[in-house]
């Protein structure tokens, strides 16, 4: 099954077509699949473990790269680019939140959200404290991340991938380690930057969460098996 | 603007920086040490070899003159010193030796004049040698004297071994010596053993020998000790016999060429206890540094996975490496100038005066090899897949 709504649309911000991604030759993870995304979507992608949800996200992502097929992102082929050129798009083009929060553990939170603007371009201690003040931080901002909750982690982690103001917003189960309050918490954030125009494709196994987003794929085995809207 | 921008980016940089060099300090002190030692043997070795020539080269004047001067017309074959009395003819004026005082003497550790004469002592023909004790003592400090050395103005002597032995001579006995029917009577001050042939002489005053033996104001032979750090002993030889064209000096090769073999054999080990230290202190930078990357491959590629090229994750190593390697360097220069004290004063008596070369020399050789011991690890680190480790695989 391919799921090409809008692949016509001129502005389609995320074009995957017949993608497919063979670990070590043989052990098929994708299995061409097909999706566009157009700009403003929250798009989810749900589906068992070992269905390839987080291998489509990492090539979406520029963390990895196809086996075959072809994708367009912002009106880039990406897989021609080189490995410095597709480095300089993520960081441009992509905001990445993790089920695991991944934050530097000796940074503090502010120092964590200026990481991503220092590889960006600058940092700017103002606009990173804004940030953390948008998400409800604002005075946690000297916390070191072992000394922040869960759910504070990942609104963190959210500060961050805002802080460039990506184009796409990608999210691995970003509520996987929350309780039900801190999901609660982070889920707002993604419906303000949805409501903000953001587009979010985001893994999730929670019904509850996919219920949020415009529309749901589901994938199995590395094909994608259903879409609902 | 983009100046504005690198000092915004250099501030990041450096902030981040301390932080992860705080954050492992245990590790890192661990690295610090271990390049401080090796940059402390580089800085102590360094600063020894620098002064070893001068040290050695006085330490090894305790074993005797290196240079013979000699009448020019004479053709005395002579060794450490050794004398064949006959072939004694013309003599060394004193007041040549002035020369010595000037330009020659910053290569010189000292010199001993002698004047020889066959004298009676007891009906027995002995070798009489005038010489200054001062001089004597600061060549030749392994003499062993039994009693004590002579003064230069009373008529005292110090009698060889062999002869006190022979003529049942001890110290504090008189000694009657007669030459040409002049008779001068002296009391043995000691009796010296020095295992050379000053075991079968009466020595006495220079003073006293030219007065007794009519040759005042001249000298047999000149030893001198030369030094050997700043130039060759044959050098020196030759720039005395510039400044004193009636003299001929003879470079006493036995002597000279085991010295320099010593000095060698020194810088030899030196060179090798180095070498072994730093290798060392590289092994144990490769394990910190190999350590560390494994430590922190999660965050390395979550760094790939923000944006962060193979440079700048390089760049961050890199400075971890420099940081570690000039903290170790300057440490480590410290401390190898107190250990080049000890060994100066435990090997030669005197401390070890610190050149200039020495500490730019130990903090490069610090910063190469905290540098080169950290190509490997970082290498592993820039080809982190940030896709991989970020699943936690």
């Amino acid at each position: 099954m391919t799921t090409e709504r809008g692949m016509n649309a001129v502005a389609q911000i995320v074009r995957a077509r017949e993608l497919t991604k063979l670990y070590n030759g043989k052990t098929c993870a994708l299995d061409h699949v097909t999706i566009g995304v157009p700009p403003g979507e929250w798009l989810c992608i749900m589906g068992p473990s070992g269905s390839g949800k987080t291998t489509l996200l990492n090539i979406i992502s520029c963390l990895d790269r196809q086996t075959s097929g072809a994708l367009i992102i912002d009106g880039n082929d990406v897989e021609r680019f080189t490995p410095a050129q597709l480095t300089r798009f993520r960081r441009e083009t992509v905001g990445l939140v993790f089920q695991q929060f991944h934050l530097v553990p000796y940074l503090t939170a502010l120092e964590n959200v200026m990481l991503a603007q220092y590889f960006h371009s600058m940092a700017d201690e103002e606009e990173a404290r804004q940030a953390l003040e948008t998400i409800g931080l604002g005075a946690r901002w000297h916390h070191l991340p072992s000394q922040l909750s869960g759910g504070e982690q990942q609104r963190v982690c959210i500060a961050r991938a805002l802080i460039n103001q990506p184009k796409i917003m990608l999210a691995d189960e970003p509520t996987g380690n929350l309780d039900k309050a801190n999901e609660d918490l982070v889920l707002a954030l993604f419906r303000k930057m949805h409501e903000d125009g953001h587009t979010i494709i985001m893994v999730t196994h929670d019904p509850d969460v996919a219920r949020l987003a415009d529309r749901v794929v589901r994938l199995d085995h590395g094909r994608l098996v259903e879409e609902l809207n | 603007m983009l100046r504005a921008i690198r000092a915004r980016k250099g501030t990041m940089f450096l902030r981040i920086l301390a932080k992860s060099l705080k954050n492992r300090r245990t590790r890192i002190a661990i690295a610090v040490l271990a390049v401080l030692l090796g940059a402390s043997l580089v800085s102590a070795l360094a600063s020894v070899s620098l002064d070893a020539r001068g040290k050695a080269g006085k330490a090894l004047r305790s074993y005797g003159a290196n240079i013979l001067l000699v009448p020019r017309s004479d053709s005395l074959p002579l060794g450490a010193g050794k004398l064949e009395v006959g072939s004694m003819g013309e003599l060394i004026q004193e007041s040549q030796l002035a020369a010595l005082s000037d330009d020659i003497a910053p290569h010189m550790a000292g010199y001993v004049p002698y004047l020889y004469g066959v004298v009676q002592v007891a009906q027995q023909k002995v070798v009489l040698a005038g010489t200054s004790f001062g001089q004597v003592r600061g060549v030749s400090p392994w003499w062993q004297v039994t009693g004590r050395w002579p003064s230069e103005q009373a008529p005292e002597a110090l009698v060889g071994s062999e002869v006190a032995q022979k003529l049942q001579i001890k110290p504090g006995s008189s000694l009657p010596i007669s030459y040409n029917n002049r008779v001068q009577n002296l009391t043995v001050a000691g009796i010296v053993d020095t295992g050379a042939e000053e075991d079968s002489q009466v020595l006495v005053a220079l003073v006293r020998a030219q007065e007794l033996l009519g040759k005042e104001g001249s000298v047999s032979i000149v030893q001198v000790s030369a030094l050997t750090d700043k130039q060759p002993v044959a050098a020196t030889a030759s720039q005395i016999e510039k400044r004193m064209p009636q003299v001929q000096a003879k470079v006493i090769g036995q002597i000279a060429q085991a010295e320099a073999a010593v000095l060698g054999k020194v810088e030899l080990l030196l060179a090798i206890v180095t070498l072994l230290v730093l290798l060392t202190s590289a092994l144990t930078m490769v394990s910190t540094m190999t350590t560390t990357v494994l430590e922190r491959t999660k965050e390395i590629g979550l760094l790939r996975a923000l944006g962060a090229g193979r440079g700048r994750i390089a760049q961050l190593f890199m400075a971890e490496a420099a940081t570690i390697g000039v903290s170790g360097g300057i440490l480590g220069c410290v401390l190898g100038f107190f250990i080049a004290q000890v060994i100066g004063l435990t090997v030669f008596g005197s401390t070890v005066s610190l050149s200039p070369l020495v500490f730019p020399l130990s903090l490069a050789v610090a910063l190469v090899v905290a540098l080169s011991a950290s190509v490997i690890p970082v290498r592993r680190a820039v080809n982190v897949d940030p896709a991989i480790t970020l699943r936690g695989e």
